[in-house]
């Protein structure tokens, strides 16, 4: 395996592909993109919890607000992320992929 | 084929249908395509590594038997030759370390686009990564059934027992003149 040539190749492509044109290239491979809705407000309820928070207490449910539509959602479906807000602010950084 | 400089040859050896592996004999293998297969579109073998590659492709060949109802198996064993600069080996920190990064730019794209794969997307990533790497060729220690008892007991782990080779463009970097059947018999419950 040549590393850098390999890491070359991919630097040059990083460099010059744009969001767009990297969105077309996965769709003309067959991937089926689907939104995340947007996120409006996050609360929870600590009853049957099984996430534990950085305040060492365990949540499980999550009532997401996005536009439009209220919908709870279990801590499966989320996953690490650097997005965050004012109401995640208290726990791991996490987005919602709904 | 033609010519390439540094130039790395890799063995495999294929378990299956017999007939089928007459017909590879003559005509070169084909992709297998699907969304399903472990490292993408391609030609899987087992390679050296963990364990014994001819034992595994034989084991695999009578266990996919049942399934797919076919009553002789054979082993093929084939040479793959690439060029260095198109070989992504997973066993190695630096091959995980590209196939993560470029994960990593490529989720990050759908992200900030509020966008996400309604499908796994391991499989895309490494046709992606054909297309804007050239990688062809595939290396990756993986756990898979092998035995009846294996599959009798569902049994699914983390902690390999073989090592794959997956070869893209076949015909471009398979030689067809090295392709033998190595081994071939009755299917038999030997597990």
């Amino acid at each position: 395996m040549n590393i850098d040539a390999i890491k070359k190749k991919l630097e040059e492509y990083y460099s010059t592909v744009t969001p767009e044109q990297l969105i077309g290239e996965f769709e003309e491979l067959g991937v089926e993109l689907v939104d995340i809705p947007e996120l409006e407000e996050i609360s929870y309820s600590k009853e049957y919890s099984s996430f534990r928070f950085q305040d060492n207490d365990w949540y499980n449910d999550f009532l997401v607000t996005t536009s439009g539509d209220n919908q709870h959602i279990s801590i499966p479906d989320c996953y690490p992320s650097d997005v965050s807000s004012n109401e995640l602010s208290h726990i791991d950084q996490f987005a919602i992929a709904a | 084929m033609e010519e390439k400089t540094n130039q790395i040859a890799f063995s495999g050896w294929h378990g299956t249908d017999e007939r089928l592996a007459l017909q590879t004999v003559k005509t070169n293998f084909k992709e297998s395509t699907g969304e399903h297969h472990w490292l993408g579109e391609g030609v899987y073998f087992f390679t050296v590594g963990i364990g014994e590659p001819l034992l595994h492709a034989q084991n695999w060949a009578i266990l996919e038997a049942f399934k797919k109802r076919y009553t002789k198996y054979a082993v093929v064993y084939a040479v793959a030759r690439v060029n260095d600069d198109a070989v992504l080996d997973l066993r190695q920190q630096a091959g995980l370390d590209i196939f993560n990064e470029h994960r990593r730019f490529v989720l990050d794209i759908f992200r900030k686009r509020n966008k996400r794969a309604k499908f796994s997307l391991d499989g895309k990533i490494f046709k992606h990564l054909r297309s804007v790497a050239g990688i062809e060729l595939v290396l990756k220690n993986m756990y898979v059934q092998l035995t009846k008892e294996d599959r009798i007991q569902q049994v699914a782990s983390r902690i390999e027992n073989c090592t794959f080779l997956c070869v893209y463009n076949p015909n471009k970097n398979i030689d067809i003149s090295t392709i033998s059947i190595v081994k071939s018999d009755k299917v038999q419950e030997t597990n």
